[in-house]
């Protein structure tokens, strides 16, 4: 199974990837906000979060966690897959069906994944979290 | 007889190993080229750069390859950069 | 869902009023976009003669075809007016978020005219128009402004997708100096068109979309980006040298080369170039690299001065900044550039027209040309304290700034001077001396908006051998390579893409018309492009004639042409722009004066 692994630390910001999805899955239609990839920009922080859409929940997150990413805390939402109510990303405006990541293309090749410049978003083969970890560090 | 060399950036990698910011200096026989500095610091001869002797920006090829360096040239030499 | 030409919004600042119209498909194909279109806009809607800064003239903010679309570094809008530092057409460019979400919300471009009496603030979401007070703005940073803005907006989520393209103090007190500032950082930022802003009573432009763009012809139009994105990925400038090291990459060759301005254009080299280099920001002061909507190079800079009396965060400096208000001001310190660059940035005032200001005051200062008390400070070459005082007083409009704030030419002119203010047509020259790379003099001499760089980069071949390495030190074949440079960029300004893609090897008109043909549907050939660059170039030209520029203007400040450089490759020269200028005008088909010739008008359609 292919999975798309995220680096937050490459990302710069461009948003390429949002309009090479809602192009691909809209017949040309460039429009970020029909993109089952957003990106998280935090510009104080220095933090660009690329998120990529999953399931669907109907109600907000009662237990919220903390995220630290670089030594500074984040509410969960900034990373979280899911659509919800809670949150306007991955909503189709107008219609406000949820919209989920298909790993588009056949065999997959995601067109975040295509047209990212910075390496950020790779498709990977599902090796587990703990095997990717490892494979980093033996070629990092 | 010796150049002055000037590496930037990525380059700094061909240069001598304690080296930081890029300068070293090189004794030369009479007669060196530029194309032997090239191949005495190990910079592939191809490899796409910008160089500047002595503060004239030169086009990459046989020419400056073939160019005789003098006592106290400087030789300075960038990966291909733009901007502004 | 907004496609191109798609529509305008027409707003009326005295009555209060707005309307909608639709771009005209013939004008849409005839000037491209963004630059070209508000020039013909401009030129058709606004008598040159205008006071820049009178209810008259109009400000028009036009994105291109390929904005929002995309394609590579489609992120840019321009800034068309007449400019109140040059009198002549101001186009400005700028990056960031916003220009992308303003097509999302329905509008390719935004007509504003007349002079509101009070603040306002315009607010645009998905084609719905309110103007709104804005008393509560006026008077706050460009931080400030955004800040304020987000705070009104109920849903967060909503606060943080909405853009901002607003002015600073600067742009209120009509600084000519004055740029529009949008996502905090970017700036289309020369020629004052802040300024023109201001006179309105315009504080800020709010914008939030969320309808799509959809180009003529997807297919065609994708693997024309693909073809461009190839080229960006494997050209070493584009997806190595900027996105690692910024713009300010250019330091140290451009000092080894001898043209680094120093000291206001007195020397042509800096001792202290490598401390602000943009390998010394990139190691100090950066935290990561970042970029504009739809950008692979990513070459805008977050920095951060943690501490001391220059503490503070933002983006940048670029190469012109740092070099002007480095070595041009004799200062080697990132610290103070860098807090300098932020203050220009709060203020709203252009980096570069500022930092050469502070240059020009300086000299003046050291001839005692400026005395003391009206200094204030201590105003010499190499003073940060000089730097950041005198930018501040700019932003405010206090002290020296309130003569300052107007640009080199207007303080020098002040102190009677004005040899010692180095610009064109009275805006500032950036940062590479023309004495070494006789090209730039050529294209700063001829830029229809005074003095700039991003009009003919020649340096790209002159020095950095991008598409083919010319001696920068001969005058022969100048004119052309000026020529082509200046069409290619009149062209990339009008499409809506960034002109960094022109530094990539290999990108040329070819890959601009085949990007524009796909997502306009236009068929145009790339014969029918470069004809589209030349019409507007001399739109521009015949814009600036009407408001009275002659040949006489088409020149450079005298230390160029007359002091030589004293150390470096290029010593020993000045500027030959004798050498170049007449082969210039006969290559654009103008006469000896620089008069666009009748054949030539007929075959642009631009006749009377």
């Amino acid at each position: 199974m292919k999975k798309i692994l995220v680096d937050y630390k490459k990302c710069t910001g461009c948003r390429q990837c949002e309009t090479a999805c809602s192009a691909s899955h809209f017949d040309g239609e460039v429009n970020p906000e029909k993109s089952r990839i957003r990106v998280y920009i935090d510009e104080e922080n220095s933090l660009f979060h690329p998120v990529i859409s999953g399931p669907f929940t109907n109600a907000h997150c009662t237990s919220k966690n903390i995220v630290i990413m670089d030594g500074v805390e984040y509410d969960e939402c900034v990373v979280c897959r899911a659509s919800c109510p809670g949150r306007p990303w991955f909503f189709e405006p107008g219609t406000k069906i949820a919209l989920k990541c298909d790993f588009c293309g056949d065999p997959p090749d995601p067109q975040c994944v295509a047209i990212c410049a910075h390496g950020a978003l790779q498709l990977i083969d599902d090796l587990g979290v703990s095997r990717i970890r490892k494979q980093k560090k033996k070629t990092a | 007889m010796e150049i002055e060399l000037k590496l930037f950036m990525m380059l700094k990698k061909y240069g001598p190993p304690h080296q930081i910011d890029g300068r070293s200096r090189m004794p030369i026989e009479p007669g060196t080229r530029f194309i032997d500095v090239l191949k005495k610091i190990g910079m592939p001869v191809e490899e796409d750069k910008i160089i500047v002797i002595n503060g004239i920006s030169h086009k990459q090829g046989d020419e400056v390859n073939a160019l005789e360096l003098k006592d106290g040239d400087i030789v300075a030499i960038f990966p291909p950069i733009a901007g502004g | 869902m907004n496609s191109w030409p798609g529509k305008l919004l027409r707003v009326d600042l005295t009555r209060g009023t707005w309307a909608v119209e639709d771009i005209d498909p013939q004008l849409a194909r005839d000037y491209i976009g963004g630059r070209g279109l508000g020039t013909k806009i401009l030129y058709d809607e606004v008598d040159p003669a205008v006071d820049p800064l009178g209810p008259d003239n109009k400000l028009i903010l036009l994105t291109g075809p390929l904005t929002a679309t995309g394609a590579p570094a489609s992120a840019r809008y321009m800034a068309i007016t007449k400019s109140p530092l040059t009198g002549a057409i101001a186009s400005s460019n700028s990056g960031g978020y916003f220009p992308a979400e303003l097509r999302y919300a329905g509008f390719n471009g935004i007509i504003l005219e007349g002079a509101s009496d009070k603040p306002v603030a315009l607010w645009i979401k998905d084609g719905e128009v309110e103007l709104k007070p804005a008393d509560d703005l006026w008077g706050k940073t460009s931080e400030e402004t955004e800040d304020a803005i987000r705070d009104q907006i109920e849903d967060d989520w909503e606060a943080k997708a909405t853009r901002i393209a607003c002015i600073g103090p600067a742009g209120e007190n009509m600084a000519r100096l004055a740029c529009i500032i949008n996502d905090t950082h970017r700036a289309a930022g020369r020629s004052g068109v802040g300024a023109v802003m201001g006179s309105k009573k315009l504080k800020a432009i709010v914008v939030r979309g969320t309808q799509g763009v959809q180009t003529a012809d997807f297919p065609e139009f994708k693997a024309a980006v693909k073809t461009a994105m190839q080229k960006l990925a494997s050209g070493p400038v584009t997806s190595q040298g900027l996105p690692t090291y910024g713009t300010a990459i250019l330091v140290n060759i451009i000092n080894e080369c001898g043209i680094l301005p120093t000291h206001n254009f007195q020397k042509g080299m800096f001792a202290g170039a490598s401390k602000i280099s943009g390998e010394s920001i990139a190691e100090n002061i950066m935290t990561r690299n970042k970029g504009c909507f739809a950008c692979s190079i990513a070459c805008a800079r977050m920095t951060v001065i943690e501490e001391g009396k220059y503490a503070g965060h933002g983006e940048g400096p670029e190469y012109e900044t740092v070099e002007l208000m480095g070595a041009d001001c004799g200062i080697d310190d990132l610290a103070p550039i860098a807090k300098a660059n932020y203050l220009c940035n709060f203020y709203g005032l252009d980096s570069i027209s500022a930092a050469c200001t502070v240059a020009t005051a300086m000299e003046l200062y050291e001839k005692g040309y400026i005395p003391r008390e009206d200094a204030g400070m201590d105003l010499s070459f190499g003073n940060p304290d000089a730097l950041v005082g005198l930018i501040e007083q700019m932003g405010k409009g206090e002290g020296l700034g309130k003569i300052a704030m107007h640009g080199s030419w207007f303080l020098a002119n002040h102190y009677g001077h004005t040899e010692l203010s180095m610009d064109v047509k009275k805006q500032e020259i950036p940062a590479y001396d023309p004495r070494g790379v006789q090209g730039m003099g050529l294209t700063y001499a001829t830029s229809n908006r005074g003095g700039c760089h991003v009009r003919g980069y020649t340096i790209a071949n002159e020095v950095l051998g991008v598409h083919e390495k010319l001696d920068p030190l001969v005058t022969e074949g100048k004119a052309a390579t000026v020529k082509v440079f200046q069409d290619l960029t009149a062209l990339v300004d009008s499409s809506g893409l960034c002109l960094f893609v022109t530094l990539t090897p290999g990108f040329g008109f070819d890959d601009m018309q085949a990007m524009i043909k796909g997502a306009t549907g236009f068929d145009y050939t790339v014969h029918e492009v470069i004809v589209a660059s030349e019409r507007i170039w001399n739109l521009e030209k015949l814009f600036n004639m009407k408001a009275g520029f002659t040949r006489a203007d088409d020149t450079l400040p005298k230390r160029l042409l007359e002091e030589p450089l004293t150390e470096g490759g290029p010593k020993g020269q000045v500027c030959r722009l004798h050498e170049m200028l007449p082969e210039y005008y006969e290559l654009r088909g103008w006469d000896e004066n620089g008069v666009p010739k009748p054949e030539l008008l007929e075959r642009l359609g631009l006749q009377a």
